[in-house]
């Protein structure tokens, strides 16, 4: 059963501000519930991956962007962006 | 026992472009978020693109490290929240699902003391925090992005390090690896940072961030250790902890004011496909790769006969070594690194006298050459360095404006020797009685000429005058 | 002059001097102004649309060169970048957000002269399959306004059903491009994934996720293909599929070509009208020569559990960077701790983004790993395994796109286990990485029902000459709206 606990928890570790934490334990717990299903797989499949090879990759070059992209950002003081203190 | 693991961080300060976008990967000097993309500040829509260049300097360092690089990478999101991480996850790498990362399992022998490498990664840097005014009044934070995105090697080590100077001695060896395979200046501030985790015997495993510069890694460690100590002996608990630097009191504080709980949810970023390294790539970058300190050292000696030391500070410097190759030919190899090593040591000791260095390795070419051929006395070849390092320009017209060209002819030799002669009776005397003396009349013939004087000459003609 | 033309018909007559661009996108800006207040399936119209007909038409006027679109008005799902005209993902979250670039799909249209007629709603960020979830208020099906278009790209399908646009773009990521092109009875096709670059699409599931084309034609989905598919270098999971044309060839025929019906997706727990469809379907696709056998894909039972663990895995972490710091709606910053204020503006996701990102963190969380979404990647390489199995033996799959019809606004939206079970025979072609298409195939009580044909990896040129195949067999009335 998920708790009460584990919602405020997660909803800590996502930074979102929640009021009704009951809600989301019924609605979490119910998925939850639900996705167990999966545990009862076992499977020693290789999880699949896309490959691509490494000559494929990006050549290293440096080319600027072609806008000043800060402008279409919320700036302040000059070019900078603000942002609120990690206490 | 004490144990003692490093964390590094070590910028591809080398490269052009950032890991995942194509702004400059060199971001320092550039106005607040001008070097910024929709990919390096997270804009909704925009995706990484990984640099070919970072992979193969990854795999460089892993290799030279000793470590084994497997035939598929893979990068995964490392989830947390901060101010100056644009998409609120770090794109990473992780090994806890098998070896996904460009390096593993590697050592490195420091001294006589082998330090286990665990593994090597390939991640992206945050940007940069700024704070005005008095921090404890503002609640905001400017964010510069300039950083973000520029590409970093994480090297982690076993906990193999025993005392402080053990770490002190290892990073010295690593940031002159590093400078010398090209893949990074540590020279330059934040391009090497170094994190320890710190445990003695009684206690659990504390971590120290924030260590500014490398001499404060010495000091951090070593208080760190006391600070476990005197707890250890009190009988209280070491607990596992993050612990700050304080630059300052010069001692290491607890990070975290609030219990909060980590939990970084690793997961693959399928953005960027796994990368299939080929063994014939590998092997081709390996065959590419600029050759180790070790290799230059043990050839400098061998085939030139420079003797150990001169070898060893000329080879542990990419700046000398560089220097060094691309003025040497097989014959005034031996001169070239006394130069290096002796005369130009105190002009190029810091970032910014390299910086403003005009001596180019023809000039040492030259110089080494006039010395092998008589043309200029050693002392003389001191004074012309000074004068190239300042000015640039060339050795022959250096050597004319100072008067530098040596004096070898007889006459005029015998002229000054006369003088001496006349100045010095006493001394004349005494070498008359003693021979071993005339190098004291050599001296002043050779101070009378400002060092330009064949000393083997003079002394030929000292010792047929005082016959 | 009809609006029900296809992409073909618009070009032939935009070619022949019968209608001009001018003519027919102010008539489809019309058309919207007049449906729109019903169905809501636009969040922004295009202002400058006019603008660029006309440009068109002098250029057409002086022979001057013009891309194959020629000025057709296409409308693109909200959560598709396009440079100077807003993109919301239908949430409060990017309300006033504008990109400052198109994304690749954007640039390729425009590129051959398409014109953005606006950007379509949706459910937030794309998760759900009603478009109930829009913080701008739901759309509505065009063949009944008081039932859901599905989703997540309704506002896509609804507005392509009621001639709103000629053609549209969704993005798929466990059917919602097919999901509302059934109920709202228009093709929806989801590609091979990596056939359509994601460069600008707002990532909700990236690894699983594909934009793809909504139509009223077949050819027309072909058409749109040749125009957006392809490597891309600003997407690095894009694959090289060679050069196809995929309008080529299209009438082909399914002469000789074996179809599985996929017995997981038939049947069980589906509205009785549904199955009779789908049966109807298969015995049409054999009258015309085709050869169908039931085929079983075991792991079709686990699909919803594994498809839902892994996209709300993805989504927590996507939809991390909506800090409202960068970008954003306006509140600002000063008062707040950093944690205090992204937390408040992280509250105005909709319910249902949350318990996605809830759900997602879950299962990523350290203890839970490996019970759920490490499972659930194994899960999805047993549907690969199974799917590419099926294929040896047969070119094509069939099923049902959606167990059900069409039901009202409200009816389920509480009820998420009711909604997972609707995504039973979509998501399968998400996570196999294959293409899968929805094609219109009757209406009955006035509702749409559509049938889904999937081909394997990259055989999207086959899919497309049995939906053409299957789509010449009915007669479909056009919406009433
Ligand atoms: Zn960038």
């Amino acid at each position: 059963m998920v708790t009460k606990e584990e919602i405020q928890r997660l909803a800590n570790l996502i930074k979102i501000e929640i009021n009704e934490t009951e809600k989301y334990v019924e609605q979490v717990d119910k998925v939850i519930r639900y996705f167990d299903t999966l545990d009862k797989i076992s499977s020693t499949e290789e999880i699949f991956s896309q490959d691509l090879a490494l000559e494929n990759l990006r050549p290293d070059e440096h080319i600027p962007y072609k806008e000043k992209l800060i402008e279409k950002l919320k700036n302040s003081k000059g070019t900078f962006v603000k942002a609120p203190k990690l206490i | 026992m004490t144990k003692i693991g490093l964390e590094i961080h070590c910028q591809l300060t080398k490269l052009k472009s950032k890991l995942f976008c194509s702004c400059k990967a060199d971001y320092r000097g550039f106005e607040p978020n001008i070097n910024i993309c929709p990919i390096c500040v997270g804009l909704p829509g925009s995706l990484p693109l990984l640099n070919k260049k970072a992979v193969e300097k990854a795999a460089m360092i892993a290799m030279r490290l000793g470590c084994k690089v497997p035939p598929k990478i893979g990068f995964f999101r490392k989830n947390y929240f901060y101010p100056d991480l644009p998409k609120n996850f770090q794109i990473t790498q992780y090994n806890v699902h098998g070896p996904t990362s460009i390096g593993s399992e590697g050592q490195i022998l420091i001294e006589d003391k082998m330090i286990r490498i665990s593994r090597i990664q390939i991640e992206e840097d945050p940007g940069r925090l700024i704070y005005e005014g008095d921090p404890s009044k503002s609640l905001t934070t400017f964010v510069d992005y300039n950083r973000s995105g520029t590409p970093l090697v994480e090297i982690v080590t076993e906990p193999d390090f025993t005392t402080p100077k053990q770490v002190r001695t290892f990073v010295n060896i690593l940031s002159d690896l590093l400078d010398n395979l090209g893949v990074s200046d540590t020279s330059l501030e934040g391009a090497l940072r170094v994190d320890a985790n710190v445990s003695i015997d009684k206690g659990e495993k504390v971590e120290i961030k924030n260590i500014g510069s490398f001499r404060n890694l010495e000091k951090a460690i070593h208080f760190e250790l006391i600070r476990q100590e005197s707890l250890a002996e009190r009988g209280m608990p070491i607990p596992s902890e993050t612990r700050q630097w304080d630059e300052g009191r010069k001692i290491t504080i607890s990070a975290r004011t609030k219990e909060e709980e980590q939990d970084y949810r690793y997961f693959p970023e399928s953005d960027v496909p796994h990368v299939l390294i080929k063994d014939q790539l590998l092997e081709k970058l390996k065959e590419n790769m600029p050759e180790s300190i070790i290799s230059k050292r043990e050839r400098y000696v061998e085939k030139y006969g420079i003797p150990n030391q001169v070898a060893e500070v000329l080879s542990t410097d990419k700046f000398y070594s560089d220097l060094f190759e691309k003025a040497h030919n097989e014959n005034n190899a031996k001169e070239i690194a006394n130069l290096i090593t002796t005369d130009l040591m105190g002009l190029a000791d810091t970032k910014e006298k390299r910086d403003q260095l005009k001596l180019k390795p023809q000039h040492l070419s030259d110089l080494a050459d006039a010395i092998l051929n008589n043309k200029i006395t050693r002392i003389s070849a001191k004074t012309a360095i000074h004068e190239i390092a300042k000015t640039g320009k060339p050795l022959s017209e250096i050597t004319s404006e100072l008067d530098l060209g040596r004096v070898d002819d007889e006459s005029s030799l015998l002229n000054i020797i006369d003088e001496v002669f006349a100045e010095e009776k006493q001394a004349v005397e005494d070498a008359k009685q003693n021979i071993e003396t005339v190098n004291y009349l050599v001296g002043k013939v050779m101070k009378k000429t400002k060092g330009k004087a064949n000393p083997s000459v003079t002394l030929e003609i000292i010792k047929k005058k005082l016959k | 002059m009809r609006l029900s033309v296809s992409a073909t018909e618009y070009r032939d007559q935009i070619r022949n001097g019968t209608v001009t661009v001018e003519e027919f996108v102010s008539k489809t800006l019309e058309k919207i102004k007049k449906v729109d207040e019903q169905i809501h399936a636009f969040i922004t119209v295009n202002d400058d649309a006019i603008n660029q007909a006309r440009n068109l038409d002098k250029k057409l006027k002086a022979k001057e060169k013009v891309g194959a679109c020629l000025g057709m008005p296409i409308s693109i799902k909200d959560n598709i970048c396009t440079k100077g005209i807003k993109t919301t993902c239908a949430s409060k979250l990017l309300q006033d957000f504008v990109a400052p670039y198109d994304a690749t799909v954007i640039s390729r249209l425009k590129a051959e002269d398409a014109i953005i007629i606006g950007k379509t709603n949706l459910d937030e960020f794309a998760m759900g399959l009603t478009t109930e979830f829009s913080c701008y208020g739901p759309t509505k099906n065009p063949w009944n306004i008081d039932y859901v278009p599905g989703g997540s790209s309704g506002g896509s399908a609804a507005a392509v059903s009621a001639c709103e646009s000629i053609v549209s773009l969704g993005s798929d990521t466990g059917g919602s491009v097919r999901n509302p092109a059934s109920f709202c009875s228009v093709f929806g096709l989801k590609p091979t994934y990596g056939l359509v670059s994601r460069y600008g699409l707002v990532s909700y599931a990236n690894s699983i996720e594909q934009i793809g084309p909504m139509a009223r034609t077949v050819e027309d989905i072909a058409f749109l293909m040749n125009i957006i598919a392809g490597q891309d270098p600003n997407d690095n999971t894009t694959i090289d599929s060679g050069a196809v044309d995929y309008v080529d060839d299209l009438d082909v025929g399914i002469s000789g070509k074996k179809i599985g019906v996929v017995s997981e997706m038939m049947g069980e727990g589906e509205q009785k009208e549904v199955t009779e469809s789908t049966r109807n379907a298969i015995s049409k696709l054999e009258e015309l020569g085709a050869d169908c056998e039931e085929i079983s894909i075991s792991e079709v039972l686990h699909s919803v559990a594994a498809y839902y663990t892994l996209t709300a895995a993805e989504a927590s972490s996507n939809l991390a960077r909506y800090d409202n710091i960068r970008y954003g709606y306006d509140f600002g910053v000063e008062g707040f701790e950093f944690n205090a204020y992204i937390s408040r503006s992280r509250k105005n996701f909709g319910d249902e983004v949350i318990r996605r990102m809830l759900l997602g963190t879950y299962v990523l969380s350290s203890g839970y790993f490996g019970k759920y979404y490490m499972k659930a990647q194994q899960v999805r390489s047993l549907i690969k395994t199974q799917v590419e199995r099926a294929f040896q033996k047969v070119d094509l799959l069939i099923s049902p796109t959606v167990p059900s019809m069409p039901f009202k606004l409200g009816e389920k939206i509480n009820d998420e286990l009711a909604l997972f079970r609707l995504d039973v025979n979509t998501v399968t072609a998400n996570l196999a990485n294959i293409p899968a298409i929805s094609v219109p195939f009757e209406v009955k009580n006035g509702l749409p029902i559509g049938i889904q044909l999937f081909a394997g990896h990259l055989q999207e040129k086959l899919l497309f000459q049995a939906a053409h195949a299957l789509s010449k067999l009915t007669k479909l009335p056009e919406s009433p709206i």
